[in-house]
């Protein structure tokens, strides 16, 4: 899995950050890939990582995605980095496209989860402070959400409709364009 | 039932966060997912996701865009503002209900429509109508003097620069009015706030100048008419409230020319030469003074549209925020 090892990545190897899930696994990250989540950066700020970083909120099947989100992505950022300081001729564009390109096909495959799943990585992200990911999930469900009747969207995310017959009748009524 | 696992309940916060990525420009997924139940509503409706809608998506959608139509079997000024939509969403009211208006302009979420004063029933001149809501606010009075035969109005926020205009459509306006008369050109400005008319600016040095029937653009923070067929635009500062006068690009005879606002704020023309369409941006040289370059050509030769693209020049598109209206019930 690693990637060849650049200089960053031999700078943020020494600072190694264990994450301890809810069901007690402990995950060993690099500082680089922990340092998405705007929680965990606050946290080794304050210099409170010692001895791990328990997450009660997130199992370990949920953090295992996560952090697998944040190495590739961790990847990236340092990739872009790289690029913007040095050279920026055709070739290093022509890098980042096909980096960008495969970042994509990385994301999209994520996605491919269960709703429990996906609903799981969103408050994951959300308590982690992952703003990519967060972003990318809430797109995801937006995009389920777009084009279904309320019908299907209390039926998809168990919601009780506790509109009053006649509520819900006026505001048909003033946008009957928004069910036609 | 669900198959899969019972997904996890999402806090309101996140609702939030799902919600807002719903595209502006099918604006029926809101107004769905606004029925699903009172929370869902209340926080759709409500001014805070109102306003983090806009600020994320920043541009508001196009909704459609008014095209005034000539009644069968009525005289020349019988129009009917018709609205022709992009997307979901229409107007509360039929357009029958605007027969006998023609719209003028169309910007920050107004439309600007005018009724001639002939027509039966009477009707005020000019009404700023909101197209989302169907407001409609009269101005009181129209100016006594104006030259019913040649004019052209536009409509704004009255905040002008100052406003991001993400929310200010149910605000105060202002309307900028431009007339010729055998001798001069007048502008004057109606504000809301005040209901009146402000003291007029002359242009004595145009004389007997026509004035394009096309919608007005705003760039750098001035509003821009098209004048004399397509040969020159009048500026209007709405900082200095100074008029100006600016040449088009290169002239040819008799073609079609609009104003627009381009994507970094720049003016830009759009002209129809017979087939050919282009578009051309203004470029401030060093020197203070102005030129034109052309940005794209299309030759709408093969286009099916072909026939149509006069008319395009006179339509004035709507881009809005569509769902605020039912804000007031939960």
């Amino acid at each position: 899995m690693a990637s060849a090892g650049s200089g960053d990545e031999k700078a943020a190897a020494a600072a190694m950050i264990t994450l301890i899930s809810s069901d007690n696994e402990k995950f060993e990250v690099t500082e680089a890939t922990a340092t998405l989540s705007q929680t965990i950066r606050h946290m080794i700020e304050d210099g409170c990582t010692d001895g791990g970083v328990p997450l009660p909120n997130v199992t370990s099947k949920i953090l295992a995605r996560v952090i697998e989100y944040c190495k590739k992505h961790a990847t990236a950022a340092a990739g872009e980095e790289g690029s913007s300081s040095s050279f920026s001729d055709a070739a290093f564009l022509e890098v980042d496209r096909a980096f960008l390109e495969e970042l994509e096909e990385f994301d999209d495959a994520f996605l491919e989860v269960d709703r429990a799943t996906l609903f799981d990585l969103i408050l994951a992200a959300n308590y982690l402070d992952i703003k990519g990911l967060l972003n990318l999930t809430c797109q995801k469900v937006a995009d389920s959400v777009k084009g279904k009747t309320p019908e299907q969207i209390r039926e998809m995310y168990n919601i009780v409709n506790d509109l009053t017959p006649e509520e819900e009748a006026e505001i048909r009524r003033e946008t009957q364009w928004a069910f036609e | 039932m669900a198959a899969a696992a019972p997904a996890p309940a999402l806090m309101d916060e996140i609702i939030e966060e799902i919600l807002l990525r719903l595209p502006p420009s099918e604006p029926e997924s809101l107004v769905r997912a606004a029925l699903a139940c009172k929370p869902w509503c209340r926080l759709i409706s409500g001014a805070r996701f109102r306003r983090r809608f806009r600020e994320f998506h920043r541009t508001p959608p196009m909704l459609g865009f008014i095209c005034n139509r000539l009644e069968d079997g009525s005289d020349y000024c019988g129009f009917v503002a018709h609205f022709v939509p992009t997307c979901s969403f229409r107007p509360p009211r039929p357009h029958a209900d605007r027969r006998g208006w023609r719209a003028v302009d169309a910007r920050h979420g107004r439309v600007l429509l005018y009724r001639n004063s002939a027509l039966e029933p009477p009707a005020p001149g000019l009404v700023v109508w909101n197209p989302v809501t169907d407001e409609r606010r009269q101005v009181f009075s129209m100016p006594r003097d104006l030259n019913e035969w040649n004019w052209n109005a536009a409509v704004l926020c009255a905040a002008s620069d100052a406003c991001d205009h993400l929310d200010c459509h149910d605000g105060p306006f202002l309307i900028a009015l431009l007339d010729s008369s055998l001798d001069h050109m007048t502008l004057r400005v109606y504000s809301s706030e005040v209901g009146v008319w402000n003291e007029m600016t002359h242009v004595t040095q145009l004389s007997k100048c026509y004035i394009n029937k096309v919608p007005c653009a705003i760039a750098g923070n001035a509003l821009h008419f098209v004048i004399d067929y397509g040969i020159r635009i009048l500026r209007y500062s709405l900082a200095t409230r100074e008029i100006s006068v600016i040449l088009h690009p290169p002239v040819s005879y008799l073609c079609n020319t609009k104003v627009m606002t381009m994507e970094e704020g720049r003016l830009g023309v759009v002209r129809m030469e017979g087939r050919r369409f282009s578009l051309w941006s203004m470029e401030e040289s060093p020197d203070g003074g102005t030129g034109w370059s052309q940005v794209r050509a299309i030759d709408l030769e093969k286009l099916v549209l072909c026939r149509c693209a006069v008319h395009l020049f006179q339509l004035c598109c709507i881009c809005a925020w569509c769902w605020s209206h039912f804000r007031g019930h939960m």
